[in-house]
């Protein structure tokens, strides 16, 4: 499958995957050697409705950080509607344009934001679970990895890698890589994924980032090294559980970090694959 | 009801400092329950006997406040502190509070002597002291110790048209209602996690779960209420007199859409009043018991309270009872581990 249609669907069905408490996905394959957990995320920024107004105009919480002066005008779809984000501050509602809706409070919604190629990226909504779902993917549909190998497409990523962090605790690997994001801070697009070598919440595995530098050098994949002073990562909620975790975070630099629509290159996406494969398979 | 809850509510507990509420939740629970003790953080566990042992329920409610904590003791034998948990700083100036045996208030520079600018926004802790009337450091420091900690001393009493008011009303009306549903039996063996630390963190809960490893666990606590003139509807998040308040998101924790329709639904099925917190705002005991390994289900029910922090909250006694009822129905009911 290509990036760009799995941008576009999503499509997770037929793959051998349970869901635990946590609404996680998970799957496992291979045996043997040291356990390994391979994360991404399953969810992205969204909304979750909290309040029906008479007039249909439904009040929400976002799930997840925006910069604010991106929420206005921006399109939610929650289940069959599509409305527009309206209004400032705390006065702010999504605007259905009609009186009865068929919403309840809870109801979660997504932003509506139809994946398109600017010039030679992609630009996409939901960059995080589709860029980094669309690895974890590819990899699970592909040769049987060489030892034992979970691969868990994570709940609550939006809300700060919740799943992952029951997950990891269940599974208790002894490494592993987690599949994320990152600015261009010091890194560029079209240049490899990144190695993030340490930001505000992890300080990656040295012996395990030596190990992925390695195979990139050996395979002549491009791979860059990064060091973030603004990002969290996936990794900061595997690498403590059970008796510590070896725990690395594989990035894809991406345009407009934080932003609703971010751009990617898919040169960066099938290096970072090709890298994942080297590893596991 | 509103006896056990003045009880409750006029127990010193500030976290990390629980011992005194725990001591009388314990006396509470003893009768009620099979097993009674309290484990490493602190946290009083209690476990009944359910009709059915294959499952294991928890009901997790913090039985800590928010409070003071001496960080300094002045020359002049005033007490310097710091908050416990998220207090609001705006309504401490003037109010009594516990400090071990003294009682002492909340002071600051004398009116007379602040400046206009001043009068203006409320003063921060560094600028508050706590008065027990001592007049020398070594006078203070014979009756009180640095890291004891100061409870607001507020009487719980009933007013209005059955409201009640009193300090640490969160999350002592929680306890009320877990400590009442424990006079029945529940459908499958429970535990009881009357937690510490959750002003803090939400500490001691995860620690409970952990060493329970329950199948689900039902969270009680208290969350506020804006329901005052002025506020607009949206931004009142629940109200006063409208039954117990039903969560499927708050700070902490995303309820996944299918435990919330199981707590819907047995609120319905047994009739209790009910309402849909309508903000996101607040973290509960959830979040730390959701995350253990492996993921645990979780089910919370609040209380609407009015001026939540502060020395006096406002409740419903009839909420609390809407409340209680609809943690007892949970806990018979034999569908709650069904997925």
């Amino acid at each position: 499958m290509e990036l760009f249609d799995f941008l576009k669907n999503r499509e997770l069905d037929g793959l051998p995957l349970r869901t635990d408490v946590m609404e996680n996905r998970i799957a496992s394959r291979g045996s043997g050697g040291k356990k390994l957990l391979v994360a991404a995320a399953l969810d992205d920024v969204g909304v979750i409705l909290t309040r029906i107004e008479k007039d249909g105009r439904a009040r929400f919480h976002l799930l997840g950080k925006l910069p604010d002066g991106e929420l206005s005008g921006a399109l939610v779809t929650v289940g069959t509607l599509t409305g527009i984000v309206t209004g400032e501050g705390d006065d702010r509602y999504i605007d259905f344009g009609c009186e009865k809706v068929e919403l309840t409070p809870g109801m979660r919604g997504s932003f509506a934001f139809e994946p398109r190629r600017l010039g030679e990226k992609l630009l996409a909504a939901g960059l995080e679970s589709g860029v980094t779902g669309y690895l974890l993917r590819e990899l699970l549909v592909g040769p049987e990895p060489k030892e034992e190998t979970h691969f868990v497409f994570g709940a609550q990523s939006a809300l700060g890698y919740r799943g992952l962090k029951a997950a990891a605790g269940a599974i208790c690997p002894e490494l592993a890589i987690t599949l994320e994001l990152c600015p261009c801070e010091g890194v560029e697009q079209g240049r490899g994924p990144v190695l993030k070598i340490a930001d505000r919440s992890l300080l990656a595995d040295a012996e395990l980032c030596e190990m992925l530098s390695e195979t990139a050098r050996t395979a002549e994949i491009p791979l860059q090294r990064g060091v973030f002073e603004t990002t969290n990562s996936a990794g900061a909620q595997v690498y403590s559980a059970g008796k510590g975790v070896k725990t690395a975070a594989l990035a894809i630099p991406v345009g407009r970090y934080g932003s609703l629509a971010q751009t990617v290159c898919e040169s960066d996406v099938a290096a970072a694959l090709k890298l994942l494969r080297a590893v596991v398979c | 009801m509103f006896e056990l809850i003045k009880q409750l509510s006029e127990a010193r507990g500030v976290s990390g400092d629980e011992g005194e509420v725990r001591e009388l939740i314990r006396g509470l629970m003893e009768p009620r329950c099979d097993r009674v003790w309290t484990d490493r953080m602190g946290n009083l566990i209690c476990y009944k006997k359910g009709r059915d042992g294959s499952k294991r329920i928890l009901v997790d409610t913090h039985m800590d406040e928010v409070g003071l904590i001496v960080s300094y003791v002045t020359g002049d034998g005033l007490l310097k502190f710091q908050t416990v948990g998220g207090v609001d700083p705006r309504v401490l100036i003037g109010r009594k509070v516990r400090v071990g045996e003294r009682i002492g208030v909340i002071s600051t520079k004398a009116v007379h002597l602040t400046t206009e600018e001043e009068r203006k926004t409320a003063p921060d802790e560094q600028q508050l002291f706590i008065d027990i009337g001592a007049q020398s450091r070594e006078e203070a420091l014979k009756e009180i110790s640095l890291g004891q900690t100061a409870s607001f001393f507020t009487v719980c009493e009933r007013f209005g048209e059955g409201l009640v008011k009193g300090k640490a009303l969160d999350n002592r009306i929680g306890c009320a209602a877990a400590i009442r549903s424990a006079e029945h039996i529940p459908y499958y063996d429970t535990y009881y996690v009357f937690a510490v630390q959750e002003e803090v963190g939400l500490r001691g809960a995860y620690a409970g779960a952990y060493g329970i490893r329950p199948d689900l666990a039902v969270v009680a606590d208290v969350t506020t209420a804006a329901d005052l003139p002025g506020v607009p509807e949206h931004r009142r998040a629940c109200r006063l007199g409208e039954g117990a308040v039903l969560i499927f998101m708050e700070g902490s924790t995303l309820y996944p859409s299918g435990s919330y329709d199981k707590l819907k639904r047995c609120a319905e099925k047994n009739g209790i009043r009910f309402q849909e917190k309508e903000l996101v705002a607040g973290g509960v005991d959830a979040g730390a018991i959701q995350r253990q390994p492996g993921g645990v289900e979780v089910l919370t029910v609040e209380l609407a309270c009015r001026y939540l922090h502060s020395p006096a909250g406002v409740a419903s006694l009839a909420d609390a009872e809407e409340m209680e009822k609809l943690l007892c129905a949970l806990l018979a009911d034999p569908s709650l581990l069904e997925r």
